[in-house]
């Protein structure tokens, strides 16, 4: 039996995709707008562009790889459909990052939580930054629209392992709430991160790239951005290689060029791209990362953490506790506990490890999420480039952020116990199993807290691109146009001069939105109707 | 001679100060070893034929197994021959999508565990094959606890492939409690799948 597959329809017979295997020999492309990454900012942005009338190149470094291939093994979606097969980390390997490498970009493999830049955050940029017009309410229009357009809703039916979350909050008088999701018909599985097989996480994969490509745009997957090109100042298009080994390349030239490799795919490119000026060594720097630690509560009754979605209740109860730029303040979400994932984030060794894993069933999965780069003592990484052009992030572990990490895990705990949990473990290789919130009290405050001792993950890369109003500290302004090159745009989660303090996919789609609008210029609105909601009065914003 | 000689010490400290060894005094230390140790196990030792390997090689098999026994707090019995081959071979497949300089130092650590004087650098005075559990047991708490970043950047690395790998097995999920997906999907994908080189 076969679920519908938009990339197997009648309908995609007619479009235009061209896998990079299949080029042996150099090629010359041309469009009105070229488009590098197919992810949450460049999917967005291909749509919007081929609604308006321009002709689009949407190139992608990953492969196409669509709903019924997505078997649902996590060993075939971590090599196939995230960057590195999963095995990507910081420089010093202190910190694991996962993003996604396949048409989508990391939508394709993402959790489906979808909320709105936070006010505290966009305020912070304000006054740092200088982006003036992105206040919340300018925003709010753009918020609106991508949430009618992606079907993000609030989902009531949380698992038990999110309902962890609700009930620890509730008996210690925490605040909680659900999550909104970008789904549509959702069987509420719990395999959103080995790409959906029943289409209906509303990924870019089905909703804006078979949009853009229904509208004749291109999309040339398994092609990697290699340089940009650059003539009297202007962007003119890139240089790219295909992965066959015939050493193809293919020049594409556009007069608009939006840069959505994520946030190091397009930091490196434009490091890459010597002719790029980068006049105060701003591009990929602050880059920033949500650090994220692990904390695992073993229950009285089965969890099955791999069932259901994966993430439907938060808590932002500790996320600004000390102020905007005080104490490293962390969200606090589910994490989905299918075994090869939970079994890289548990630690222990030999028995003691054994033991965690043989109550995964049961086990409670929570990750707390740190908001970092709004002190001085989060500065955020750097992306580098190997001899060999990949790149790397440079991300320093401070003390301020494992102070951060103390008191995330320790939160944790006590909401596990909170909730009814027998006992709760961290993950750090030194966590035994503490039978009590008192004795986890203090035994997790008597961890040691050094790099690689604790697991700690990423699955949410910002910054690199900064925007701001001041060239000496951003790379692009407030609409995403680098500083230097006037046809050049970032369309990512590179644009962030900070994180976010929430999951960042949402708010990539609302800057993209409004840039890509602010792009084409005059008052229209390109999106059908029926994803204009009512209040939305855009025409003074894109004018 | 001397020059090709110097030329790998340096290739050698090239590698030592991307696994993150600068400034820790051990750059020195680790560089010739890593110089040596491509003198005397050549890259050309041959993938183990039937499993058609690209990057894992024979001799680094029992090391592998030694490692993931005593990490994963495996019983001698859930080792099956089946469910070794099929970790090394998911392990294989997935080197190939690592970044080439990532797969490099892991490449290099296997080596470097393979031979006698590295392998007590790293912690491990007894063989492969005659260390006791016990032995194993410390020899990993000495990595993951030691002072000295690269030996944790290092077992890290290799931990976290190595349990992915391992707990992608079915019997080895199965033995954890996990049922696979929910009945309502399960018509719908593709249940036989083979793991091919
Ligand atoms: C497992 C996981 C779970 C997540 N869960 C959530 C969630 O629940 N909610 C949420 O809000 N966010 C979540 N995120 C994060 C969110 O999906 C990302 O922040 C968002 O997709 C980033 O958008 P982007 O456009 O910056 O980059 P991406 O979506 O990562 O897209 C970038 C694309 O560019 C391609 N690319 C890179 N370099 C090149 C090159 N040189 N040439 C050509 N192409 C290139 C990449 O292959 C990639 O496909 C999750 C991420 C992951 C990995
Ligand atoms: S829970 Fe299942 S059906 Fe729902 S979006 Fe995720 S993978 Fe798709």
């Amino acid at each position: 039996m076969k679920l519908p597959d938009p990339f197997k329809s009648e309908q995609a017979t007619k479009w235009n995709i061209i896998d990079g295997n299949d080029i042996r020999e150099d090629r010359q492309l041309a469009a009105d707008v070229l488009i590098i990454g197919s992810g949450a900012g460049g999917g967005l942005a291909a749509d919007i562009f081929s609604r308006a009338g321009r002709r689009v190149i949407l190139i992608e470094d990953g492969g196409l790889r669509t709903s019924s291939s997505f078997n649902l093994h996590e060993i075939d979606a971590y090599k196939d459909l995230y960057q590195e097969g999963m095995t990507r980390v910081t420089k010093d390997g202190a910190i694991s990052i996962l993003q996604g490498r396949t048409v989508g970009g990391s939508t394709t493999v993402n959790w489906t939580s979808s909320f709105r830049t936070p006010h505290q955050t966009l305020e912070y940029w304000n006054a740092n930054w200088g982006t003036k017009s992105l206040t919340t309410e300018a925003m709010r229009p753009w918020f609106e629209i991508m949430e009618k357009r992606l079907s993000i809703q609030e989902w009531a039916a949380a698992n038990a392992n999110n309902d962890v979350i609700r009930r620890g909050c509730e008996a210690l008088s925490l605040s909680w709430h659900h999550i909104h999701r970008n789904v549509k018909g959702c069987w509420n599985l719990g395999y959103c991160g080995l790409g959906c097989p029943t289409n209906a996480k509303q990924s870019m994969l089905v909703t804006t790239i078979p949009a853009a490509l229904e509208r004749g745009t291109i999309l040339i997957h398994r092609l990697h951005a290699r340089r940009l090109t650059l003539e009297k100042n202007r962007a003119t298009g890139v240089e790219a290689n295909v992965t066959n080994g015939s050493g193809a390349i293919v020049r594409i030239k556009a007069p608009i060029v939006i840069l959505s490799a994520g946030a190091i795919g397009s930091p490196s490119l434009l490091l890459r791209s010597e002719q790029i000026p980068n006049p105060y060594q701003r591009t990929g720097k602050r880059t920033f990362l949500h650090p994220s630690v692990f904390s695992f509560g073993q229950m009285p009754t089965e969890v099955a953490g791999y069932h259901g979605a994966p993430q439907s209740i938060y808590s932002d109860h500790f996320l600004w506790e000390g102020g905007t730029s005080g104490a490293m303040g962390y969200k606090i979400e589910a994490v989905p506990m299918h075994p090869a994932f939970a079994s890289a984030l548990i630690r222990g060794r030999g028995e003691n490890y054994r033991q965690k894993m043989n109550q995964l069933a049961s086990t409670n999965g929570i990750l707390s999420l740190l908001r970092d780069g709004f002190h001085e003592d989060s500065p955020g990484g750097t992306i580098e480039l190997r001899d060999d052009g990949t790149p790397t992030v440079n991300y320093p572990i401070t003390p301020y952020l494992m102070d951060g990490a103390k008191r995330a895990y320790l939160t944790a705990a006590e909401i596990m116990f909170a909730a009814g949990a027998r006992a709760v473990h961290v993950g750090h290789f030194d966590s035994p199993v503490y039978k009590s919130w008192n004795e986890a009290k203090r035994g997790i405050s008597e961890l040691e807290y050094k790099p690689l001792m604790l697991r700690i993950g990423s699955a949410h890369v910002m910054g690199g691109c900064a925007m701001g109003s001041d060239p000496e500290s951003s790379v692009v302004n407030e609409n995403g146009q680098h500083h230097q090159i006037e046809n050049l745009y970032v369309c990512d989660g590179s644009l962030f001069p900070t994180s976010l303090g929430a999951n960042p996919q949402l708010s990539i789609y609302g800057l993209v939105a409004r840039i890509v609008h602010k792009i084409i210029g005059g008052t229209e609105l390109y999106f059908d109707r029926e994803y204009l909601p009512g209040t939305v009065q855009l025409k003074d914003d894109i004018k | 001679m001397r020059i090709n000689r110097r030329r790998l010490l340096q290739n050698g400290l090239d590698q030592t100060l991307r696994l993150g060894l600068i400034g820790r005094g051990l750059a020195v230390t680790t560089a010739p070893l890593l110089a040596v140790n491509r003198w005397l196990i050549p890259s050309a030792v041959a993938a183990d034929a039937t499993l058609n390997l690209k990057y894992i090689k024979p001799p680094n098999f029992k090391i592998i197994y030694a490692i993931l026994s005593a990490s994963l707090g495996l019983r001698s019995d859930e080792l099956t021959p089946k469910a070794k081959s099929e970790t090394i071979l998911t392990l294989d497949n997935h080197l190939d999508k690592m970044a080439p300089s990532l797969r490099q130092d892991l490449r290099m650590f296997l080596d470097l565990l393979d031979f006698p004087i590295s392998r007590i650098f790293f912690g491990l005075n007894s063989t492969w094959e005659e260390a006791t559990p016990d032995e194993l047991d410390k020899f990993i708490e000495g990595l993951d606890h030691s002072t000295i970043n690269i030996k944790r950047y290092a077992y890290q690395g290799l931990l976290t492939l190595l349990q992915v790998a391992w707990f992608s097995g079915e019997s080895a999920a199965q033995s954890v409690g996990y049922p696979g997906p929910p009945d309502s999907i399960k018509p719908y994908i593709e249940s036989d799948r083979e793991i091919k080189p």
